[in-house]
């Protein structure tokens, strides 16, 4: 059996952020990405530099696309030690 | 995508994790990719409406689970709905409004559906050492789990339904069981979806799902509130992304919809390729602590 309650408590969600959602067209979906990852940032305060990885969910409308991940983390302007793109 | 972040933060690859998602659903269309197995296409069985119609079906069928209890449930969330100013639809909804919303796909009514949303939602991993400087009320991650199968051909039979793995991974690595629990923000793309939830991580019985959900049981002040922002099916459909950022505002207590005094917030995640051969289907779990 697994056990992964070595990890219980020990990493903590310190940042949210919504963009703005609904009906909204003139934003891609990278710029909803951005949107929403600028507003979790300021809601913890964390300085843009310290943050080392990006993992970016894919929705399925976009298909497969190369470097989801990283290219949020350029257009954030960070350089990640650690990037995914996930399909779920 | 949490589960993700916390492993590489616990592998020392990593210090601070961004998660983020975005989706804008023109000019790319509807449903831009037919997705669909060449055996179901030909019957219409296209997509995840026609899916979930066949697990609504089948609740219907082996666990008495009735229109009225959906709906029930999308009521409630409606209210909930109703206390958040970003949510997409807060206009008021009875259960006579969900009973006549027009079929679309029997037994799925309009209102047991979720909405499309553009937009997107971020949120950030790191230590909780860490995160005793920052700003917010940190959300420590207790529990996470998830289970990925193929029940779409091969039925599960534990009697509680498929996902039941992810329930008890959750539930194993935060030391708790679901009574436990104080708020709950369960994946309720369609309104079967949550019954569904309820079910597999031993939150209720099947009988006992539509009782609570009529009762007023699953709201501030109930059993389980669930959805506090109004879930997929009237907040908005950002792929879990609010979600957490709901079960995320319990926990720091600066919820519109908040329950009293919240430790313990789950929030439940639900995917896959279903009509991709061979069809698969993902469950996955998370619980949040107040420090």
């Amino acid at each position: 059996m697994t056990d992964a309650t070595g990890l219980r408590d020990r990493y903590a969600v310190v940042g949210i952020g919504l963009s703005r959602f609904g009906k909204v067209p003139g934003t891609s979906a990278m710029g909803f990405c951005l949107e929403s990852a600028k507003r979790a940032i300021e809601d913890c305060g964390i300085a843009r530099d310290e943050i080392d990885g990006v993992l970016v969910l894919m929705p399925p409308q976009m298909g497969e696309q190369h470097g989801w991940a990283s290219r949020v983390a350029a257009f954030l302007g960070i350089t990640p030690a650690f990037c995914a793109t996930m399909d779920m | 995508m949490m589960q993700t972040a916390v492993a590489v933060l616990a592998a020392g690859f990593c210090r601070a994790v961004l998660c983020t998602f975005g989706c804008q659903n023109n000019p790319m269309g509807v449903i831009p990719q037919l997705f669909g197995s060449p055996f179901a296409i030909p019957y219409g069985d296209v997509g995840a409406i026609t899916f979930m119609g066949h697990l609504a079906r089948r609740q219907m069928h082996e666990h008495g689970i009735t229109s009225t209890d959906y709906g029930h449930i999308a009521v409630q969330w409606r209210k909930h709905a109703a206390t958040n100013p970003d949510a997409q639809m807060r206009k008021p909804m009875t259960l006579e409004d969900h009973q006549n919303s027009r079929l679309i796909n029997a037994p799925l009514h309009l209102f047991d559906c979720c909405l499309f949303t553009d937009g997107g939602g971020a949120f950030i991993v790191t230590s909780t050492e860490r995160a005793r400087d920052l700003k917010q009320t940190p959300a420590l991650i207790s529990g996470l789990g998830q289970v990925h199968s193929s029940e779409v051909i091969r039925p599960h039979d534990d009697g509680r339904g498929g996902g039941s793995e992810a329930g008890e991974r959750v539930f194993r690595m935060a030391g708790c069981r679901p009574a436990d629990i104080d708020v709950a923000q369960l994946y309720d793309a369609f309104t079967p979806r949550v019954v569904h939830d309820l079910v597999a991580y031993g939150f209720a019985a099947w009988e006992e799902v539509g009782p609570l959900a009529a009762a007023g049981e699953l709201t501030v002040g109930g059993r389980l509130p669930c959805n506090t922002a109004g879930g997929l099916l009237s907040e908005g459909h950002l792929s879990g992304m609010g979600h957490v950022a709901e079960a995320v505002r319990q926990v720091r207590g600066t919820s519109r919809c908040q329950v009293p005094d919240a430790e313990l917030s789950m929030a439940t995640g639900y995917g896959g390729a279903p009509h991709e051969p061979p069809p698969t289907v993902a469950y996955t779990a998370a619980i949040l602590r107040r420090p």
